[in-house]
């Protein structure tokens, strides 16, 4: 993990100074995990993709601001995140502001074919996730869907670790509760 | 063995699931789940949205992203490499220019607009004012005070009367007014003639209040005074 961790600062020193390839290596490293993070937000292949190269250029213009200390994948993750959660909510106020039907949310273009196409459970896990509030959506995504350990998502959300883990607990708790509602609206169905 | 309730279960139950139990706990809420139809199912229904977070977890990672590195490189500007302190050593120097710059228009304005609060006071010039018929002295109060002159009432923009000489050891000396201070107000009442201080003295002198001094001094400064008046025999 050390390892890797300062292989990467050796390449984030090397951008720094103007090398786009040793960037070029880091979007390589990288691309995998914060696409998924970005999907995990966005439940959509090409907003993901793009999500995923903007994170990657808004990093390159903050590398000065990347403090060595820390992992380069969890200080990227945090800015995917962040974007993330800046467009969904600015997709939500522009839903309102305009009329319902207009597609502007990016998880709309995933909605009727892509869900009969692809298995309908994880589509209703994403359904769901997304419907949750902001704070355990994140949370959740970033544990059980990621894969995160509790000291990177602490690190990358700011904060500690026993809140991280009492809001994980609420996050699971209200998940359970929207799955088993929704299991039993399916099942009448 | 400890006995736990259901509410306890219940917050026991995603550990479980996560396999972050401690040993004591975890039989305990196994004796629990056995003895509870209700945290039976709870559980049930717990194990079934982490298999479907799980499901979903998997499905997530199975997905195949393309290369974005091209994508991403050829978005990146052609810019200067990035040099950590460089851009905030600018702006600081940009912003340090910009207050200075700021400050020195402030000044020449404050120069131009105000000289007379800049001027020196000017000496002896309450000599030309016609004091006759005036009483300006003071002795219960231990201050000798005259009248403003026009220069003096534009120095310090204000009405007022100037006190001229204080006494040592005097009520006045006490309160902290000094030579040269100009009264402007006392209990709140505008000063403009000696008379009007003898006047205001001596209704509260009798009535045994104290008497509150508005006082400007040479360099422009404003103070407040007190002065405590014991009663009149």
């Amino acid at each position: 993990m050390t390892d890797i961790a300062t292989d990467d600062y050796a390449l984030v020193k090397r951008a720094m100074q103007g090398s786009k390839e040793s960037f070029e290596l880091l979007v390589k490293k990288h691309q995998n995990r914060i696409c998924q993070t970005a999907y995990s937000f966005l439940h959509d292949y090409d907003a993901s993709l793009d999500a995923a190269q903007e994170t990657f250029m808004k990093a390159y213009k903050a590398l000065d601001r990347f403090n060595p200390e820390f992992n380069f994948l969890t200080w990227l993750s945090r800015i995917c995140v962040n974007h993330c959660l800046d467009m969904l909510r600015r997709a939500r106020t522009a839903k309102t502001v305009c009329t319902e039907n207009m597609d502007l949310s990016p998880d709309t273009s995933a909605a009727p074919e892509n869900v009969i196409d692809k298995k309908e459970t994880s589509s209703r896990i994403m359904e769901i996730v997304q419907s949750m509030p902001a704070n355990y959506r994140t949370v959740l995504i970033l544990k059980d869907l990621q894969d995160l350990s509790f000291g990177e998502i602490s690190e990358m959300l700011d904060i500690n670790n026993s809140t991280l883990r009492w809001r994980l607990h609420m996050a699971r708790k209200l998940f359970k509760n929207l799955w088993t509602q929704k299991e039993v609206v399916y099942g009448k169905h | 063995m400890v006995n736990i309730n259901c509410p306890i279960a219940k917050n026991l139950m995603p550990l479980h699931l996560d396999g972050n139990l401690y040993p004591d706990d975890e039989a305990a809420l196994r004796m629990h789940l056995q003895s509870c139809p209700q945290c039976a199912e709870e559980i049930r229904l717990y194990q079934d949205a982490f298999d479907g977070l799980r499901g979903a977890k998997n499905e997530l990672q199975s997905i195949a992203w393309p290369d974005i590195s091209r994508r991403v490189i050829a978005g990146l500007p052609d810019s200067e490499p990035v040099e950590p302190a460089r851009p905030r050593a600018v702006f600081r120097l940009r912003f340090a220019f910009q207050t200075a710059a700021c400050l020195m228009i402030g000044a020449l304005i404050g120069f131009i607009a105000f000289p007379k609060l800049t001027a020196p006071v000017p000496e002896n010039a309450v000599d030309d004012v016609d004091i006759s018929n005036v009483r300006t002295n003071f002795p219960e109060l231990g201050m000798r005070i005259n009248p403003l002159n026009q220069p003096l009432k534009e120095h310090f923009q204000s009405p007022g009367v100037m006190v001229t000489n204080v006494d040592e050891n005097s009520p006045a000396a006490y309160a902290g007014i000094k030579q040269w201070d100009v009264i402007t107000e006392i209990n709140n009442c505008p000063i403009e003639k000696p008379d009007q201080l003898q006047a205001i003295f001596n209704d509260y002198h009798k009535a045994h209040k104290n008497l509150k001094f508005v006082i400007i001094h040479k360099d422009g400064k404003k103070d407040i005074y007190t002065i405590k008046l014991d009663k009149k025999d």
